[in-house]
């Protein structure tokens, strides 16, 4: 009985548990068509949806439900009238026909006004840093590599697209030009709000939309309520089992929303250039931007101790001690006015080792002259800048930088000269002081007005002595000893109006007007002495001179496209005022040039794109062409100028085909440049084994030919790129050796390599290639040469915490003795992160096959030279990177 | 499988007596596109995006201003993402392309479980109420109204009470803002050319992420320098994040 019960219950629970409504029926038209996906929609009193369903493809519908009461069953379809049924459902079933009348009018049109929550800003992209991160993110690379379009390398370059960004920035500001990974690899995540990418970014904010930029910029904005906090990084290195090798890095920051500050310190004797990190900032580079006025003018010290290196990484080459400190800042005085101040003390001790031995044959003569050179550079930098920016109002701002820069320099060497043991000294210093203003008016919707003012003061004074003398032939003087004192100096003051001016079809229109001033003063004393006596101070080898050039200028530009043409044209006029005082002897000239620059940009499709330009370009001389007596340029070699005014003239064309774009699988870009110079400066020389002077000339006709052409190809099986690389350039040119009469000199090189890189995403990866060189020289007789470098590079990536970097590099000179002309260099890196974006150990293992020495070979139209380097021996370096 | 494209692309009854192109202004991430929303008298309802600059392109009208929009799908040119919705089978089609191969897959619309809520709001005259839904990784909120009886939307979002005025995921990256509804003269013919795959959307995920992890590569491989070691860029997934399997 009990058990009878049982089943009772749980039948009678089983009904109540079905129990439910159940509406079933058809929908169609009055034609008895069936109106597929009709919504039938039930509605309880209060009007909220209970329950939805729609027809099939028969029309037909069922719809469930275990709510009772009434009800409001609404059949609709789109162009038909709806119909709604009142229903009270008890848990029942029902049936329900509906037939839809079409609708008497319906609406063409219907514009929605909707309100999204945010805008999208043209050429601005905003990601809210908290959509994007999953949690583990610690740095701002972390973030970055979260949002999609940004593709970041292992070394931290951020590109967008194919496209390096050109700046990240805080809050709009900036502290670290192209150096950004100083900061993206240090900075916590958590204080970011936003990620911004600007795109056709502008450095002036005012030419956003006006200038034809393709530059992308990222800025990062703070939390209103972010803490400051100090943050940054230590690495430091030591070598192990070699003698004592050192490297020391830090970086400290701290951003506010009114403040930011950077500083950062540099020590190390592992031939890493210190400065490196902060040469974006000392010297951003700017190409062809408004308000660049007197950026292309400097002064070039003029004498040098022979201080070259091989054409190899820094790190072999540069045998240095270098401690560099630096300090930026950035202050928001108030909402319109902003002061950036940088600051770096740089020290560098630089030491050379080299022996040569250079085969000169001119003309009859032939000798051979060697060198045994050991020499030290030792220097002091102080460098200081400053930026206020002054924003007047929306459209209007100023801007003010100034900077500051004195470099003192001692140079010493022991060279011996075939047998004479030379003793030269050096010092050398560089004193800047460089100030520009430029204000900007955006005085209209696409029109920008900027007016800007600079004043540059530079000299580089140096004292050069040698304690012996070898000049026997070319003065009659018992001399011992010689100095030369030289001062070049150079005062600049430059004032330009730019108005950028967009049209409504977005050709640009620009027009500059401005006037430059220079002024060089070249001062230069050679003097024989007899130990500390002076014996004379030989004519023909001093120079008293200053050269004055004004230029006033006015430049057009327009650029406009048609289709898929661009063109741009350009003329720029000029008047010159040149002034020379030679010895209080003054002369002057005063030319008028225009220079024409045509440029056709034709995008034929998205495959294939040219690039052509054409421009006719008149130069002044420089200070440096136009002295009149000889001034010593080495410890053998005497250089003078041409001693009066001129202008040269010379025409290029230039040519630039691509076909593909970066992400395809191939593609191809050629670039053929060809110039003319209708005058050039060509060199009278005598060379003698003791000394060569050499004088500028002027001759007619030189020809350049230069071919370059890259390929690549991406093989999808082997998942590898194959990259080949071709270029060739010509050279035809006149000079004179030794009184000769005009000699043709022809100088031919080519290039020509491939390399293999694969992408797997294993842990695997390998980087191989052969880039072979060749060089011609003919005069009366030919040389050549042909060298070889070979490289292979293999990336083992265990884990996210472990990997190993290994690069080799072979190189072969093809005619240097057997013995001397294979040299091979292997460089291995493995790191080891302890804890991810905390605590990492490297270590690396530099030239571990201690290739000493480095013989390389060279030609030339008077000589055939072979020099040996000392590098770097091989070390080890435990390094330690810790971020806090 | 070439017959059970052939059952869906039935000829099949009216559920409509007009047509209409429905445009959406959508923001996918960093990128800014239209929706277009067909629904027709003579086949299925068909959804795709485009870039801001690429509008319809509309073939020649008769006199009336009748004519027909032909869509090639399958074909090399038509890089271009659809969705067709199968009414019969309550199916999404989804036409894609990986490299330079075309594909389409199905997915059922049992993935898609709207949650209605008592919410209201009034968005150009039209009362809409809010449904939310998960969906592959997020979370989405729209607004739809009866006053317009569609079951359709802008990319997988089907099978609303009415149609969506609005939709959005939290995070605010995924969009999708109705602009227009025109009731239109032309059909949207699908001439379909299957010479190519239809697989599995699971096959199609992994195919897809391979093809692009792989289009990174060969772009990133070009760069000269030497000793970088590439990204091993993680893949940044978009609108679906997880999928029913991966759980």
């Amino acid at each position: 009985m009990g058990k009878i019960k049982l089943i009772i219950i749980a039948a009678l629970f089983t009904i109540n548990a079905i129990c439910q409504s159940k509406i079933s029926g058809s929908v169609t038209d009055n034609n008895k068509k069936a109106v597929i996906s009709a919504s039938l929609i039930l509605k309880d009193s209060s009007g909220k949806i209970i329950t939805y369903t729609y027809t099939d493809e028969m029309g037909k519908y069922i719809l469930k439900t275990e709510k009772t009461g009434q009800f409001v069953l609404i059949a609709s379809a789109m162009g038909f009238e709806q119909k709604s049924v009142a229903i009270s459902l008890e848990n029942e079933t029902k049936t329900l026909e509906f037939v839809l009348l079409p609708k008497a009018t319906e609406l063409k049109e219907i514009i929605i006004e909707s309100k999204r929550p945010y805008t999208i800003k043209n050429d601005s992209i905003i990601f809210n840093a908290d959509s994007y991160k999953q949690g583990n993110e610690q740095t701002v690379e972390d973030l970055l590599k979260k949002i999609p379009g940004l593709n970041i390398d292992a070394n931290g370059t951020i590109k967008v697209g194919n496209q390096e960004i050109e700046k990240v920035m805080i809050d709009g500001d900036d502290m670290f030009e192209k150096g950004y990974k100083i900061l993206t690899k240090n900075m916590p995540v958590n204080p970011i709000d936003q990620v911004q990418l600007l795109q056709n970014y502008s450095n002036n904010k005012h030419l956003k939309g006006i200038e034809n930029s393709t530059k992308v910029a990222l800025n990062l904005t703070l939390k209103e309520d972010a803490k400051r906090v100090w943050f940054g990084n230590i690495s430091a290195g030591y070598g192990l089992v070699s003698e004592n090798r050192y490297e020391f890095r830090s970086n400290l920051m701290n951003f506010g929303k009114k403040n930011k500050y950077y500083f950062l310190t540099n020590l190390n004797n592992t031939g890493n250039d210190a400065t490196g990190d902060i040469s974006n900032l000392i010297r951003p580079y700017r190409f062809d931007e408004p308000a660049s006025i007197g950026d292309d003018q400097t002064v070039n010290s003029l004498l040098g101790l022979g201080f070259d290196t091989p054409n190899l990484k820094e790190k072999r080459v540069n045998l240095n001690n270098a401690e560099m400190l630096s300090l930026n800042s950035i202050f928001t005085l108030s909402n319109k006015v902003k002061l950036k101040l940088l600051g770096f003390l740089n020290t560098d001790e630089n030491d050379f080792f080299r022996n040569s031995s250079q085969q000169f044959s001119v003309g009859t003569s032939t000798f051979t002259n060697t060198e045994d050179f050991i020499g030290r550079k030792t220097q002091i930098t102080g460098f200081g800048k400053i930026d206020l920016i002054y924003d007047i109002s929306k459209t209007k701002t100023f801007e003010y930088t100034g900077k500051f820069n004195q470099t003192n320099e001692k140079n010493r060497s022991d060279l011996l000269f075939n047998t004479n043991l030379l003793n030269e000294k050096l010092n050398a210093n560089n004193q800047l002081i460089d100030q520009k203003i430029v204000f900007t008016n955006k005085f209209k919707e696409k029109k920008v007005f900027l007016l800007s003012a600079r004043y540059i003061n530079e000299k580089t004074p140096q004292n050069y002595s040698v304690n012996q003398f070898i000049f026997n032939d070319l003065f009659t003087e018992n001399a011992n000893n010689t100095k030369q004192f030289s001062e070049n100096k150079m005062q600049f003051a430059g004032v330009e109006g730019h108005l950028l001016d967009k049209k409504k079809n977005g050709d640009l229109l620009e027009l500059k007007i401005g006037n430059q001033f220079r002024i060089d003063d070249l001062n230069t004393r050679f003097e024989l002495l007899e130990n500390a006596n002076n014996l004379a101070f030989p004519n023909g080898y001093q120079n008293n001179l200053t050269y004055t050039t004004n230029d006033l200028y006015l430049s057009a530009k327009y650029r406009f496209k048609i289709s898929n043409f661009t063109l741009l044209t350009e003329a720029d006029a000029h008047q010159l005022f040149n002034q020379l005082e030679n010895f209080e002897v003054k002369t002057n000239q005063s030319p008028f040039f225009i220079m024409p620059k045509i440029g056709l940009d034709w995008k034929i499709n998205e495959k294939n794109k040219i690039l052509t330009s054409y421009s006719y370009t008149t130069s002044n001389a420089g200070v440096l062409d136009v002295y009149s007596g000889f001034l010593q340029t080495g410890f053998r070699s005497f250089s003078k100028g041409l001693e009066e005014f001129n202008q040269l003239n010379s025409s290029s064309a230039i040519l630039n085909y691509t076909y593909g774009s970066w992400g395809d699988k191939f593609f191809a870009n050629t670039f053929i440049l060809y110039s003319k110079n209708n005058d050039f400066f060509s060199t009278n020389s005598v060379i003698t084994q003791n000394y060569s002077q050499s004088e500028k000339i002027i001759i007619k006709d030189r020809e350049f030919l230069s071919i370059s052409s890259n390929i690549d190809r991406y093989f999808k099986p082997i998942k590898s790129n194959l990259k080949i690389n071709l270029g060739a350039t010509k050279t035809n040119f006149k000079n004179s050796v030794n009184n000769s009469n005009l000699r043709e000199v022809k100088n031919f090189n080519a290039d020509y390599g491939f390399e293999l890189r694969s992408g797997f995403r294993g842990f695997f990866n390998y980087h191989f290639g052969s880039k072979w060189n060749y060089n011609q020289v003919e005069t009366t007789i030919k040389n050549s040469f042909t060298n070889n470098m070979s490289f292979l590079d293999l990336s083992l990536i265990f884990s996210d915490k472990f990997n190993i970097q290994v690069q080799s590099e072979r190189y072969f000179f093809g005619n240097l003795d057997k013995d001397n002309n294979t040299y091979y260099f292997l460089d291995l890196e493995t790191r080891y992160v302890v804890k991810e974006n905390k605590l990492t150990f490297s270590l690396s293992g530099n030239n571990l096959f201690n290739t000493e020495k480095f013989r390389s070979y060279s030609i030339s139209d008077i000589n055939i030279s072979q020099t040996e380097y000392r590098l770097m021996p091989r070390y080890v370096l435990l390094k330690m990177e810790y971020r806090f | 499988m070439k017959i059970i494209l052939a059952l869906i692309f039935l000829p099949f009854f009216s559920y409509s007596q007009v047509n209409y192109e429905i445009e959406y202004d959508v923001q996918l991430n960093s990128l800014s596109r239209k929706g277009y929303l067909f629904l027709n008298k003579k086949s299925n309802p068909h959804y795709y995006e485009v870039s801001l600059k690429d509008s319809l392109k509309k073939t020649k009208s008769d006199e009336d201003g009748n004519f027909e929009i032909k869509f090639v799908l399958q074909t090399k040119s038509d890089k271009v993402r659809r969705q067709l919705y199968s009414v019969k089978n309550d199916t999404i089609i989804n036409f894609d392309y990986v490299d330079d191969k075309n594909v389409a897959y199905f997915e059922t619309s049992n993935t898609i479980n709207w949650e209605l809520s008592n919410e209201t709001k009034e968005i150009s005259g039209y009362s809409c109420s809010k449904a939310i839904l998960s969906f592959r990784g997020r979370k989405y909120v729209a607004w739809f109204t009866t006053d317009i009886p569609c079951r359709f939307g802008p990319w997988k979002f089907i099978n609303t009470p009415g149609l969506i005025m609005e939709i959005e995921d939290e995070s605010k990256l995924f969009s999708w803002f109705i602009k227009k509804i025109k009731i239109v003269k032309y059909e949207t013919i699908h001439n379909l050319d299957f010479k190519n795959d239809i697989i599995s959307i699971k096959d199609f995920v992994i195919m897809k992420e391979k093809s692009d992890n792989e289009l990174v590569n060969q772009s990133m491989l070009k760069y000269e320098q030497r000793g970088l070691t590439l990204a091993k860029n993680e893949y940044i997934r978009g609108r679906e994040k997880t999928f029913e399997w991966e759980k």
